[in-house]
């Protein structure tokens, strides 16, 4: 492939990635929302951390799992999302209740930070030339 | 300074008229050939069904009868029997048939690949510029890629899963910039890999939540047409679109009746594209006697048992039948809309399909005629004969005798010549040319290659490359008398063998040459 077909795909992916980030921030927020402050809210650097992980863990999981079968729909581990949701989540809560864990995830995320520097620009970036690509 | 008096205006505004004309006078003085488009308006429809060996085919003496409906078509067309495609799978060969280019010029050349950038405007719907309207529909998502390529030459262009019952297809959403979007959404974000080597989607929320709805859909479908399809329903193993052929061809009847003359169409079909999946009425149909020649395994073959080989070729049979009593619905409706008194209509393949020597496709470096001998098959307006013509002909010559009957000015780029019994001349001794370089890097001369040479009754087979086997290699076969390529006369014929590699070898320095620099 040429570089500018390559750059161009790069661009999509970029924002595409980008939207998953702004739908993962916004479920985080939601949960923060929803649940009470004790469970979650006070603890949401290490819970949330960790809940991103164990959640997205679980995504490729599923992924891996699709991605190799075309025609069947998996209705065994689709069944089990909700049941592997709650335990991700009762998992997340306790990450924040155990301090070993809880000073893991937050040392984690405050290293990851550093990624948002890069990635958030270049996120936005691609969003906008996804965008304007499509203007008619 | 002279005043603009009355008498200057009526002068200026007795001229007015003539300035009404004078442009189409213009263009008309510039490009002759356009008058007798206007004086009658033609349309082209070219329908292309995917890996359609010809050998396969009753129209073309295939014990079984699998084409009944094209051999109708038949009766009123071109019928070519030694046509060759240029490429052996998707790629090459759909890009040879637009273009008129032989792969090593366009270097379309890899599986999911494109053509080079410096050759994208030469194109047969670039050609058809101007007076005609371009549609396009091809449901082969690598087609479809190459169709991106002439986007902006494109009128129409139906994306791929139009007339689909279930699709997991996104970039076509994006119509405004659909070639980066089909490739980055289809080919990479939410593509799934059934070999599996990789362990997720690349888009992993929105790819991974998209499939689950995808296989939703396909598991509804799928239970209410069971019956109707035993071996599951019609798809595409590589991209998700499931579909009936009677509602592919529902919609590109309705397509058609309402194209606006003069149209040029292209619309690829995917089937008889392997997963060969008959529908109830066509399962089962060719549990016969026939039994084909059994032939020793070659040594760049996978090795497929000949059992196994003749239970794929028996369900490529009935999956064709399928295709072609599809076909027959839509030869009806061609001719029920007086379709065959003002248009080209033409049928043909991009490639074959073998079953044969261990091995199972097209996507192989063994061409043997089944995987580049394809249907060709050109009606003319008004035409009611067959006309049967034996000399070879190649995918490349389809564009410049539309060209030629359309008369359009035939581009001097153009690779090809015209079909002997459509302007051109009968030259059984004519050189064509087929190559598989789908390892070969794109942008790089020849070095892992297969180049079959078909001259008159000849056909020189150059295998380059292959480590361990075949590296510097040479078959030749006659295929008048032995049109199963049983009889390898590299040997025994040194002076046609050497003539054919002289010939051959050139071809390929030349081909070669740009690139050492």
């Amino acid at each position: 492939m040429p570089m500018g077909e390559i750059a161009i795909v790069l661009v999509y992916s970029m924002a595409t990635n980008f939207l998953e980030c702004l739908t993962v921030v916004f479920m985080l927020l939601l949960l923060c929302v929803i649940l009470p402050a004790k469970w979650f809210k006070e603890f949401f650097l290490s819970s949330g951390s960790s809940l991103l992980i164990f959640g997205l863990g679980y995504m490729m999981y599923i992924s891996s799992h699709i991605a190799s079968n075309t025609d069947s729909y998996p209705t065994n581990l689709v069944r089990l999302i909700p049941l592997v949701g709650f335990s991700i989540l009762v998992l997340a809560f306790l990450v924040g209740r155990t301090r070993l864990l809880r000073k893991v995830f937050e040392q984690l995320a405050d290293r990851a930070t550093i990624f948002s520097y890069i990635f958030l620009p270049v996120g936005f970036l691609s969003l906008l030339v996804v965008v304007i690509r499509n203007i008619p | 300074m002279h005043p603009f008096s009355r008498r200057d205006f009526l002068k200026l505004f007795a001229l007015l008229p003539i300035s009404t004309v004078l442009p189409s006078w213009i263009k008309n003085w510039a490009s002759p050939a356009l008058i007798s488009q206007d004086a009658s308006p033609t349309n082209i429809i070219i329908i292309l069904f995917d890996a359609m060996s010809a050998r396969n085919l009753s129209v073309y003496g295939y014990p079984r009868n699998t084409s009944p409906n094209l051999a109708r078509f038949a009766t009123r067309a071109n019928v070519y029997h030694s046509h060759n495609s240029a490429g052996n799978f998707t790629v090459p060969g759909t890009t040879s048939l637009l273009t008129g280019l032989y792969p090593w010029t366009h270097r379309a050349i890899n599986e999911a690949g494109l053509m080079t950038r410096e050759f994208i405007g030469q194109n047969i719907f670039r050609s058809f510029e101007g007076h005609y309207k371009r549609l396009t529909f091809a449901q082969n998502l690598f087609a479809q890629f190459i169709l991106n390529q002439f986007d902006k030459d494109i009128d129409i262009h139906l994306s791929p899963e139009s007339f689909s019952l279930a699709n997991g297809i996104v970039g076509s959403r994006f119509t405004n910039d659909l070639p980066a979007a089909d490739r980055s959404f289809d080919d990479f974000l939410f593509k799934m890999d059934k070999e599996s080597s990789k362990p997720a989607l690349a888009s992993l929320i929105f790819g991974t939540v998209q499939r689950l709805f995808f296989l939703r859909q396909v598991a509804a479908v799928k239970n209410i047409y069971s019956q109707e399809f035993p071996l599951g329903l019609p798809g595409d193993d590589d991209y998700p679109i499931y579909y009936r052929l009677e509602d592919v061809f529902n919609g590109l009847i309705s397509v058609v009746k309402n194209i606006k003359t003069p149209t040029v169409a292209y619309l690829h079909l995917f089937p008889p594209h392997e997963p060969y999946r008959p529908s109830q009425d066509f399962f089962a149909k060719f549990f016969d006697n026939y039994t084909p020649l059994a032939k020793s395994e070659h040594t760049l073959s996978h090795g497929i048992s000949q059992n196994d080989l003749n239970g794929h070729r028996r369900r490529y049979d009935e999956y064709i039948a399928y295709a072609d009593s599809q076909f027959g619905r839509l030869l009806d409706a061609l001719e029920q809309y007086g379709f065959f008194e003002n248009s080209i209509v033409v049928v043909t393949g991009d490639h074959g399909e073998l079953f044969e020597r261990g091995e199972q496709g097209h996507a192989t470096p063994l061409l043997y005629d089944p995987v580049v001998h394809v249907p060709l098959l050109i009606s003319t307006p008004g035409q009611n004969s067959r006309n049967d013509i034996y000399d070879p002909t190649n995918s490349i010559d389809v564009l410049p005798t539309l060209l030629h009957l359309a008369n359009q000015p035939i581009p001097s780029w153009c690779e090809g010549t015209l079909l002997p019994g459509l302007g051109g001349d009968y030259d059984p001794q004519r050189s064509t040319f087929s190559m598989d370089a789908k390892l070969n890097p794109a942008f790089a001369p020849f070095k892992i290659a297969t180049i079959a040479m078909r001259k008159g009754a000849y056909k020189l087979i150059h295998y380059l490359g292959y480590p361990g086997a075949y590296e510097d290699d040479y078959e030749l076969y006659n295929l008048e008398t032995d049109i199963e390529e049983m009889n390898d006369l590299y040997a025994s014929e040194p002076i046609i063998a050497s003539q054919m590699r002289v010939e051959l070898l050139e071809a390929l320095n030349a081909a070669n040459s740009k690139f050492k620099s």
